[in-house]
């Protein structure tokens, strides 16, 4: 049964995510991101003295907004983001948790699991007005300044990714910041605390390397079931997104949804069961 | 805790007392639904449904946390949000003597305005029944005497029953009108403030001095059991339990058989009487490393 209050409740998180220093240095950076996908694309696009192969870098590089627009993603999906989103996610449910402020929310007349879905919710519109903030200042200054992808820009011919793909990829990206928001509300009610989260993770996330590592090679020996066994880790259901601009992988986004939903439901089920300090 | 059955009145100031370790902020947290239990059921306001019997309950459990980069007035606003009660935020300030405060961020708060704080919390939502743990924990003595009045007018004015755990005995004795005491995890006494002082049962102890000790031993004995000597109490009187006679007809008594009555006075026991009589300072002893 949802409590009447709900929103008021998510309205609560609201506030504590986005006064708290990780809400806050996370929509810093996702400007930053964006800016500086568009500063870096302006002197690429200009450069005439750096050559690879013989061409120059204003060649090679295609000057467009779409183009800054995926730059921007990149630059914002790589590492700081995500560790700034993982604090955020850390710091509601396992900071709360060590330091008794989530008491003082449990011991109100509402179901255990609505106090989650509110954070859960908080932080995850933390994630989508970072990408909207990350996509709105290189898109559209990107925009003005270089204009939209035209055929026979740029020395190399390719097709350019169209700004519905590059919309794709920033919803993708969404998907994939919920997948690592629910993965931190899980380890949140295990470890307890915000250090002990991003340690966690960490050690996680290489470990899932390793294993990709030795799928890779399994499938490079021609066995099947590694290939098929790929887009279910970790680390590739949470890169989702890669695809952006060329093609997405369906089997990432299933896996991804599971582990969405196992998480959702371990923390959950967790939470109920446990006595809160 | 075993078997532990507390019978909280509407309209009570009951006051929870227990040695350290006693389990009174377990049973606490057991009420609020903060821990599980193995078995037992907790009942507030003729509600058992563990959310909804939170609906009418304010609470205080140890020391209050707060969010400290927030301001007190932004904590309580949080807190209306899960109360799912959007009024009362500057009046639960005022009550508590924190609205000039109000502003200002909680880590620049004293451990004492922290605790108002916290007892301003408990009172969002419009609560009918109000549970504190150590509510005066980290205030002087003027701050104590405050709270001690706020509680009071709560349960006067405002109709709210009011639990209150401590461990400062006189505190409880001077504003409670019902008390528990608990003691690992039992609950060792139960009752009125007064009934529970003026003696446990009928018995009501009384220092008696006489002139002729030998004789009235003798007017005792004779009394089959109704008066019984309990011991020997200051200046050489006698400390004498009285059970289905009362003080009048003892002095009577004593007066006809010719011995003549020096004093006569009714013993009352203080509440830390009652609690190092009830509780074992032996074991709290051994308890501790």
């Amino acid at each position: 049964m949802i409590p009447a209050h709900f929103p008021w409740m998510v309205w609560a998180e609201l506030r504590k995510v986005y006064t708290r220093g990780s809400g806050i240095g996370a929509l810093l950076i996702a400007a930053v991101m964006g800016l500086g996908a568009v500063a870096a694309m302006y002197e690429a696009g200009h450069n005439d003295t750096a050559q690879i192969n013989g061409a120059t870098l204003a060649d090679i590089v295609a000057v467009n907004a779409v183009e800054v627009g995926g730059w921007a993603l990149n630059a914002r999906n790589f590492f700081v983001l995500p560790l700034f989103l993982l604090l955020a996610t850390a710091g509601t449910v396992a900071g709360e948790l060590g330091n008794r402020t989530l008491r003082e929310d449990l011991v109100r007349p509402i179901p255990r699991w609505s106090a989650l879905a509110s954070r859960m919710i908080a932080v995850s519109s933390l994630s989508a007005l970072t990408l909207l903030i990350t996509g709105a200042v290189s898109f559209l200054p990107g925009l003005v300044l270089f204009g939209m992808p035209t055929p026979g820009t740029g020395a190399v011919p390719v097709d350019y990714p169209t700004a519905s793909q590059l919309g794709m990829g920033y919803l993708a990206s969404f998907a994939s910041d919920v997948g690592l928001i629910a993965i931190a509300v899980m380890l949140s009610l295990v470890v307890r605390s915000v250090g002990g989260v991003v340690v966690t993770l960490v050690l996680i996330l290489m470990a899932d390397l390793a294993v990709r590592g030795v799928l890779n090679l399994m499938s490079l020996a021609q066995i099947q079931v590694a290939a098929q066994l790929l887009p279910w880790t970790l680390g590739n259901a949470l890169g989702c997104w890669q695809g952006w601009s060329t093609h997405f992988e369906p089997m990432r986004f299933l896996a991804l949804t599971v582990v969405i939903v196992a998480c959702t439901a371990a923390a959950t089920a967790r939470l109920s069961r446990m006595d809160v300090p | 805790m075993r078997g532990l059955d507390l019978d909280v009145k509407v309209g009570d100031l009951y006051g929870f007392l227990g040695p350290n370790g006693a389990g009174k902020t377990t049973a606490i947290r057991c009420i609020l639904g903060l821990i599980r239990r193995d078995a037992g059921e907790v009942e507030i306001l003729g509600e058992r449904n563990p959310v909804r019997q939170r609906v009418g309950v304010g609470s205080m459990v140890e020391t209050p946390r707060f969010h400290e980069w927030l301001s007190g007035r932004a904590n309580l606003q949080l807190a209306c949000a899960y109360a799912g009660n959007y009024e009362g935020v500057e009046e639960a300030l005022t009550r508590v003597g924190l609205i000039e405060r109000a502003s200002d961020p909680v880590r620049g708060y004293s451990l004492g305005m922290k605790q108002r704080l916290g007892i301003a919390r408990a009172l969002i939502g419009n609560p009918k029944v109000l549970i504190l743990d150590e509510p005066t924990n980290g205030l002087d003595p003027r701050g104590m005497r405050e709270i001690r009045d706020l509680l009071r007018e709560l349960v006067r004015r405002d109709k709210l029953t009011v639990f209150v755990s401590s461990h400062l005995l006189a505190e409880v004795e001077a504003m409670c009108n019902r008390v528990g005491i608990i003691d690992k995890g039992v609950l060792k006494a139960e009752g009125r403030v007064t009934e529970l002082l003026a003696g446990r049962g009928d018995v009501l102890e009384v220092e008696l001095g006489v002139t002729d000790k030998p004789a009235a031993l003798a007017v005792i004995a004779a009394t089959n059991g109704r008066v019984k000597l309990v011991g020997d109490a200051d200046e050489g009187r006698l400390l004498v339990g009285l059970s289905g006679i009362d003080v009048a007809t003892l002095n009577k008594t004593l007066v006809d058989a010719g011995v003549g009555v020096t004093a006569l006075l009714s013993r009352t026991r203080s509440l830390e009487d009652l609690f190092l009589e009830v509780t074992s300072v032996e074991d709290d002893l051994q308890r501790k490393p």
